[in-house]
């Protein structure tokens, strides 16, 4: 070890052996007046003069900076300015910034940044959230396939004591009995065809609780839900995602965890599908714009591979799938929810090839849905 | 003798009191005999090996189930066919049943011909199974009661020997052996060689 080295020295071996990129940049213009190798790394060359804004990691905008740097006299610092996650939109990377004022070794106040990539931390989080969502889906499919068999079982009592009233009075009524002889047993048929019938009730009941809640509410804002994660999927997949939200929407009327969902499964079909597309044909656009007077229309529209007049008669067909690892079950839950907000989900070819999902979400209240 | 001409019944275990009452009367129609147990407890409670007919036994039941019982009875070497009725979706459970000796089963909702359909070939074949246990019984008892002699005569008329072949074997003359042959045939029941083969059959099997 060289203990008598000077000490600059033995500080930017220090620095440089950080993982995170350090920098300090002047608050007035910008200027980067140091840089150690994690942040020369980024760049591929020196950027010490340059000015920060095109550096490649990300930077706060200026209003969330906690104080405006400019602003700030010897007196304030050292303090705070910003810290946070941010999205490097070109490289898809996420970086934890935290940056602070602090006085440079010329008297000048000046910024001293340290961005550490968080990017797997947080795809993993990513993927343990897909993945407790699936979880969660299918303990709602195994409960209503749970509830369904019960039913079942319930109503399947009263059908077939029917069955055998009726059955028992035919053989006694060819054999020669009277009316008197078959009554009771009749009257014991149509009992239990009312016990059937309040079953179904109950089912309805439990049916309607699960129906949707609505309220009014920007399709921007459903988009920006859904799609903050299919970013990621987009960048790691080196998908485009192009979201084109016509100005000035009205509010649509929905359940907006629902069309959340809706938005997400068909925004990851359409990812699905373009596994085979290559080069600038990987786009995916999310569109929403005005349908009619009283509609929005969400399309999702993609480049892959197009779905093929036989598999699309048989497309929302439960448990139908071309997937390895699908359960067949998304577009249907899909169709089901926007048939559930008055619309129906229309299927057709992108002319530019792939597939184009749509459905239209009404602006107004539907009737007699918001009184009940 | 008097066992074949016993009343055949139909017990019925079942929790739901509306499926009793219904497939009583369905079942009563059609000149049918019920018994009919709301747990499978009540009905182990009564049974007896006297009980002849056939049993009609639902898989789920709250507290004993249905295979269960089916089981317990296994256990007391009871012979009482009995059908299951299954729930939908207790496939598995009904072929794994069946490999256990269960007569056959019968899924809910059943059609009731179905069920009288299914409820009167089991009762056909309890009739069946019960003369055969019956001849076989009577034939092993009175296969007992023959003579170390007897017996030797009847292996030798049932592998086909005229009564001079077995006077030869045996070192006996044929009025002895005719005699003998006189007595199995009666001790044995039988008033034909063909019928004498056809119960020895039964014991055969047997042993």
């Amino acid at each position: 070890m060289e203990i008598g080295a000077p000490r600059e020295r033995l500080l930017e071996t220090v620095f440089d052996g950080l993982d995170a990129a350090v920098y300090v940049a002047d608050v007035h213009n910008d200027a980067i007046l140091f840089a150690n190798r994690a942040f020369q790394t980024l760049h591929r060359f020196d950027p010490v003069g340059r000015a920060l804004r095109s550096a490649a990691v990300p930077l706060p905008e200026r209003g969330d900076y906690q104080l405006d740097p400019r602003g700030l006299s010897i007196a304030d610092v050292p303090c705070e300015l910003f810290d946070g996650e941010l999205l490097q939109p070109r490289t898809g990377c996420w970086y934890h910034i935290r940056e602070q004022a602090m006085r440079w070794v010329d008297g000048g106040i000046v910024r001293l940044g340290i961005a550490t990539d968080i990017t797997d931390r947080k795809e993993m989080a990513e993927l343990v959230r897909q993945q407790q969502e699936r979880l969660s889906s299918t303990a709602r499919l195994i409960v209503m396939g749970e509830m369904a068999s019960m039913l079942a079982h319930e109503i399947n009592q009263p059908l077939s004591a029917i069955a055998n009233y009726c059955s028992g009075c035919v053989a006694r009524l060819e054999a020669g009995a009277g009316a008197e002889a078959v009554l009771p047993a009749m009257k014991k048929a149509s009992a239990q065809a009312e016990r059937a019938g309040k079953i179904i009730r109950r089912i309805r009941e439990f049916v309607k609780k699960s129906e949707p809640r609505r309220a009014p509410v920007q399709v921007a804002a459903i988009l920006e839900d859904a799609l903050g994660f299919a970013e990621i999927d987009a960048h790691r997949l080196n998908i485009r995602l192009v979201v084109e939200v016509a100005a000035t929407l009205p509010d649509v009327h929905a359940d907006r965890i629902m069309i959340e969902q809706v938005v997400i499964n068909l925004v990851r079909n359409g990812f699905d599908a373009m596994k085979n597309t290559v080069g600038d044909d990987r786009v995916l656009v999310v569109r929403a714009r005005q349908s009619g007077v009283d509609a929005v229309e969400v399309a999702v529209i993609d480049r892959g591979h197009g779905i093929s007049a036989e598999d699309r008669e048989r497309l929302f067909t439960p448990f139908f799938t071309t997937k390895q690892e699908g359960m067949g079950i998304g577009l249907n839950i899909c169709r089901s929810i926007i048939e559930f907000h008055d619309s129906s989900l229309i299927v057709g070819d992108n002319p530019e090839g792939g597939t184009m999902f749509a459905f239209t979400l009404p602006t107004l209240p539907a009737e007699g849905v918001i009184g009940e | 003798m008097n066992e074949a001409t016993v009343e055949q019944k139909i017990f019925l275990v079942d929790d739901d009191e509306a499926l009793r009452d219904s497939l009583t009367w369905m079942l009563e129609s059609h000149g049918h005999k019920v018994e009919t147990y709301a747990s499978a407890e009540a009905f182990l409670a009564q049974w007896s090996e006297r009980f002849v007919g056939c049993l009609v036994l639902d898989v789920r039941m709250p507290t004993m189930s249905g295979i269960e019982l089916f089981e317990e009875l296994q256990r007391r070497h009871s012979v009482l066919p009995v059908i299951f009725i299954s729930g939908h979706g207790d496939v598995p459970m009904a072929v794994a049943l069946l490999k256990k000796g269960a007569v056959d089963f019968i899924e809910k909702p059943f059609a009731s011909e179905d069920m009288l359909r299914l409820i009167e070939n089991c009762l056909g074949r309890e009739r069946e199974q019960r003369h055969r246990r019956q001849i076989e019984a009577d034939t092993a008892r009175r296969f007992a009661q023959l003579t170390a002699r007897e017996h030797e005569v009847l292996d030798l008329i049932l592998a086909g020997k005229l009564n001079k072949q077995i006077a030869d074997v045996l070192s006996i003359s044929i009025k002895t052996v005719e005699v003998h042959r006189a007595r199995v045939m009666e001790k044995m029941g039988a008033n034909s060689l063909a019928s004498l083969i056809q119960n020895m059959m039964t014991v055969e099997l047997r042993r």
